[in-house]
């Protein structure tokens, strides 16, 4: 212990003494452990974190794959989700420890006379905390006893962090009434601190009991209703039943559910009805939640995990580099304390806590640098719709941030202390102060160890030229629309208790008011949020149309205004635009897209055509096609045009949501506040949501490409930077090595463009060794990633040529001054040199 | 092999240096003892050898072929920790550069070698006062060796030779570095430490440094070719 400690004072020393050293390795150390901290903190918070229940392990996640009948709600994997009746018939399989079924729903909450927010609900079965484990922090959770009568059970639990942020953890919540969805509801308890839900990047702020739901979704009950899937269900698995034996007794309790849902469905054939009967049910494992951000995330957040970690690898490789460096200066020392009877061992171990003090200090930093780069990034990705991230350092990260330290210490340490250290001793200490012959091998190491950081860099460049082409394609491809000056924002009056005649009316006011707002130039609204991700699905027949596959037949499609298209840019084709008198006193009508015209009508004019929602001969084609317009994109940037349809809000038989596009002269957050008190003025209790530019939307949308490409092209530069500063330092210290030889070379009569090759050369084979490893790795990585890009192949030759460009001119720079040294080498005084 | 009052003994010891396809012979068939308490000098001119005899017996180095005994040890023998164990318990180097650690104060450099051989704080500190009062260098305990003489230099390396109380004390050169002045303190330093007692193998090229011991190896082109004794006249 004693020598610890003498060996951590004299580290400090020696790291205080090379202050120029130290700094250049704890600040390239600070940014790669802080842009690793930052990315494990996402890591952590939506990829590994384990539900904070009892056992999570136990719990699985039920799904049914195969052919469905009706409404399906899906976020991703539609087989999860089942219909109330079929929770109900499986509920109480005696195969699990429990089942529990929730349904996440946006919810108006207003308290103590106060303005309703928007916030998250989640509809859950009564027996949702016990089965989870999950304790009250307070008051009561619900019980069977809550999930009996539809409509009889108007409570209400509170999430410990909506409790903690919206009440301030005031306890006289209890028994107070909240307005939710405008209905009433006691307050009876406050959840556990910590749970949130079950699934991630969804975390509802409150809990309400499932017979709720005609209250909560007005616009649809599907309590009993066999062909609405809605519900997603998990189980705990009792652990003396194996995996398959549990799917196996799941699908037996589940067939008859099959058939009296099979009872209610008209009009299918044999073949149809035998295979819906052999549906299963399969179980995934449920210890993370539901797995729908990790499944949209996932690839993204492993590229930048990816993208980080080689960040680091290529900063351990310039620190030691700098280490193996200031080794051969220090050559001298390990000499004496060989002969002074030190062991390799204990020698290495000094040099490794220099090592380990170096990471520290970086980690230290990094952490800084973590905690900003978390700051950045968190809020964004929060924004683009994964809420209940965190901007705190917990112990994970912590634990992370000094794991990483610690093996970055050993990762540039040991190599090098390693080498410096198995030095011919009786040489070194007759070498008179001269680092000797010995350095010529670390010389050879650390131009190993460049042609490494080179090729790292290669697989950063090219990831960064790849991902930056894919946000250029993405950004630069035709939307169909205009973003430019549009602003927008969204309302529900369903769940503020407005019937679809009342909302329609609202809405038409609503437009009126703020199409007379000075500055504005047009308005529009759709029930579905443009490239939010979100989007409304049916088949549909069309009167004399060709004869599609059934999966042909789907098309997409969104209810709304007059004026919507000229207000969001969409082109008219052919026909008009919905007007004012497009409501049910007249006949139904809709807009096509080009992608519909494409499908649907491929050698006829769609205006004028009619057809029906639905598949089959029943199917009364009762809606006239008025126009067509030109295709935009409508769930995601990234999305191909496909069949959407457009239908005139003022038609809708039930209406939740609306949507407004508000185009304005100038920069139309001027006129937010105005929107706001005009939605005001007409309903104060009505909460506005998701108000921003739509060009935000557009960026939110991109939100995985921009911070990947924007990651890895600031880190493709670092990593230049830092590999231009390896590749200067070895050909300096070479040049030093090699004054002598210059200085013969000279008097022999070479001339500067000869000494020139020389250095170039040794400069070239670096970049050679770096680019024949690192093209390859850089190819296959691209390949896996290929998901990722847009209009770009991994096989994208000029992408690697631009990639190798940058490398070759950063090495050229950093050669720069060493080459110049060399060609200035009197050849007298080099002769002298010694 | 029995020790007796033998301290180091050589049989037919060469030592062969290969670099790409060129073998240079630096020791050819040396034959030696010294005894213990003795006072040896090896001279030469350059090249011929001293220096890597040296670095042999001080177990820096190994020898091609031929037998070495450290106080009746085999040498050939030994681990590589064992040999660190012996180079730090039993030798003490003193360089001609001095080879002192410029990071490290006077005082931490003495202290290393009881530092490696595990030596506690308060036995470490009475020790390295001890060895730096014996060469008069005990208040410059907290000077770095840049801030000395050359001199003064020298003989902080001596204290840290003497600091482990070790067998035999490997001196390469320690004049070399040093005006006359200086080097004749330094010779007279290691004549008073053989006089109490200590054994001292010196390598000199310099006649004058040579004559302090009482015996002389003449080395040439890696063999030793005279040998001269000082022959104590009885009283």
């Amino acid at each position: 212990m004693q020598t610890f400690w003498q060996d951590v004072r004299y580290g400090l020393r020696m790291l205080a003494k090379n202050s120029g050293f130290t700094t250049v390795a704890i600040l390239t150390l600070a940014l790669g452990i802080g842009a690793n901290t930052a990315i494990f903190s996402l890591m952590d918070q939506i990829m590994l974190r384990r539900l904070p229940v009892k056992n999570p392990d136990e719990l699985v996640i039920l799904r049914s794959p195969g052919r469905g009948e009706g409404h399906v709600w899906t976020d991703g994997d539609g087989a999860q989700s089942f219909s109330y009746p079929a929770y109900k018939g499986l509920r109480d399989c005696p195969a699990v420890n429990g089942m529990l079924a929730r349904f996440a729903f946006y919810a108006s909450i207003a308290s103590r006379g106060e303005t309703a927010e928007r916030g998250l609900g989640e509809l859950v079965s009564g027996n949702y905390f016990d089965v989870l484990g999950v304790q009250p922090a307070f008051g009561r959770l619900f019980t069977a006893d809550d999930d009996r009568v539809q409509g009889g059970h108007p409570y209400v639990i509170l999430s410990h962090a909506y409790w903690m942020q919206h009440f301030g953890g005031d306890p006289g919540i209890l028994n107070q009434t909240l307005l939710v969805n405008n209905t009433p509801l006691t307050v009876i308890g406050v959840a556990q601190k910590g749970f949130d839900g079950i699934q991630v990047g969804q975390t509802p702020n409150i809990f309400v009991p499932m017979m709720m739901k005609p209250q909560m979704t007005p616009n649809r009950n599907g309590l009993d209703d066999w062909n609405d899937a809605w519900l997603a269900i998990l189980a705990r698995r009792k652990p003396e039943l194996s995996w398959a034996q549990t799917e196996a007794a799941l699908t037996g309790a589940y067939h008859p559910l099959l058939e009296q849902q099979l009872a209610t469905i008209k009009g299918w054939e044999q073949k149809k009805r035998a295979l819906f009967l052999e549906k299963k049910v399969l179980l995934l494992p449920g210890a993370s939640g539901r797995r729908t951000v990790q499944t949209d995330s996932g690839p993204a957040l492993l590229t930048l995990f990816a993208l980080v970690g080689l960040v680091l690898l290529i900063a351990c490789t310039n620190v030691a580099n700098l280490l193996l460096a200031q080794g051969a200066s220090r050559q001298r020392e390990f000499a004496i304390r060989t002969a002074m009877g030190a062991s390799r061992s204990r020698m290495i171990w000094q040099l490794v806590i220099e090592s380990l003090l170096c990471a520290s200090a970086g980690g230290a930093l990094g952490l800084v640098v973590g905690l900003w780069l978390m700051n950045i990034l968190t809020p964004e990705v929060v924004a683009a719709g994964i809420s209940g991230l965190s901007t705190k350092l917990d112990g994970k990260v912590l634990a992370f941030a000094s794991g990483t330290s610690l093996l970055a210490g050993l990762l540039f340490g040991l190599i090098p202390a390693w080498r410096v250290t198995r030095s011919s001793v009786t040489q070194t200490l007759k070498d008179q102060g001269s680092t000797g012959s010995v350095a010529l091998s670390h010389v050879r190491f650390r131009k190993f160890l460049v042609a490494g950081q080179v090729a790292f860099t290669l697989l950063l460049l090219a990831g960064a030229c790849l991902f930056t082409k894919t946000l250029w394609n993405l950004r630069s491809q035709s939307l169909g629309l205009d973003t430019t000056n549009v602003i927008t924002f969204s309302i529900s009056p369903a769940l503020n208790g407005y019937d679809t005649a009342r909302s329609i009316a609202l809405i038409d006011r609503m437009r009126e008011r703020f199409a007379a707002l000075p500055g504005v130039k047009a308005v529009g609204s759709s029930e579905i949020s443009s490239l939010t991700g979100t989007d409304m699905g049916a088949n549909i027949t069309v009167e004399g149309g060709p004869q599609l596959p059934e999966d042909q037949e789907h098309v997409l499609y969104d209810p709304v205004s007059p004026a919507y298209f000229s207000t969001i840019g969409v082109p008219l084709v052919a026909g008009r635009e919905f007007d004012a008198g497009d409501t049910t006193a007249r006949g139904k009508v809709a807009i096509v897209n080009e992608a519909t015209v494409r499908r649907f009508f491929p050698k006829r004019d769609p205006v004028g055509s009619r057809f029906g929602f639905g598949s089959g001969d029943a199917v009364k084609p009762d809606i006239l096609i008025v126009g067509v317009v030109k295709d935009n994109k409508q769930d995601h940037v990234r999305s191909e045009m496909a069949p959407y349809i457009f239908l005139p809000y003022a038609q809708r038989e039930k209406l939740s949501a609306m949507t407004f596009y508000v185009r304005t002269q100038q920069d139309p957050l001027l006129i937010a506040d105005e929107l706001r008190g005009s939605v005001r003025d007409l309903d104060p209790d009505l909460p506005v949501y998701d108000l921003k530019t739509f060009q935000r939307v557009v960026d939110e949308d991109l939100l995985a490409e921009r911070l990947i490409a924007g990651l890895s092209a600031s880190f493709g530069v670092l990593a230049a930077l830092l590999a231009a500063m390896g590749i200067y330092g070895v050909l300096a210290y070479l040049v030093i090595q090699r004054t002598r030889e210059i200085g013969i070379r000279m008097a022999l009569g070479a001339a500067s463009g000869q000494v020139r090759t020389l250095i170039y050369k040794e400069m070239g084979f670096m970049v050679v060794a770096g680019a024949l490893v690192g093209l390859p790795i850089a190819y296959a990585l691209a390949r896996l990633s290929e998901s990722l890009l847009y209009g770009v192949r991994a096989n994208n030759v000029g992408i690697y040529a631009l990639a190798l460009s940058v490398i070759a001119v950063i090495a050229a720079a950093a050669c720069y001054l060493p080459v110049r040294r060399a060609t200035q080498v009197d050849p007298m005084v080099a002769l002298r040199y010694e | 092999m029995e020790s007796n009052g033998t301290l180091i003994k050589m049989e037919g010891v060469k030592k062969v240096f290969y670099t790409d396809e060129v073998e240079t012979h630096a020791l050819e068939e040396i034959h030696l003892e010294i005894q213990k308490g003795q006072y040896i000098s090896i001279a030469g001119p350059s090249g011929c050898g001293k220096s890597t005899l040296l670095s042999i017996l001080g177990l820096l180095d190994s020898p091609t072929d031929g037998q070495y005994w450290l106080n009746g040890q085999p040498v050939s023998k030994l681990t590589i920790s064992e040999r660190t164990r012996i180079r730090n318990r039993e030798i003490g180097f003193i360089f001609q550069a001095f080879n002192l650690i410029g990071d490290l104060t006077v005082y931490e450099n003495v202290e290393l070698p009881l530092t490696y051989r595990g030596t506690g704080t308060a036995e470490r500190k009475q020790k390295v006062q001890r060895a730096l009062e014996r060469v008069g260098m005990a208040h410059r305990l907290r000077h770095y060796p840049s801030q000395l003489s050359g001199g003064q230099q020298q003989r902080v390396a001596v204290a840290r030779a003497l600091v482990g109380d070790p067998l035999i004390l490997m001196a390469d050169e320690p004049t070399g570095n040093l005006d006359s002045k200086n080097g004749e303190a330094v010779m007279e330093l290691l004549r008073d430490l053989h006089r109490n007692g200590a054994t001292i193998c010196m390598v000199t090229h310099d006649e004058r440094y040579a004559n302090f011991a009482e015996r002389n190896i003449h080395l040439f082109d890696g063999r030793i070719v005279d040998e001269t004794r000082e022959v104590s006249v009885g009283a």
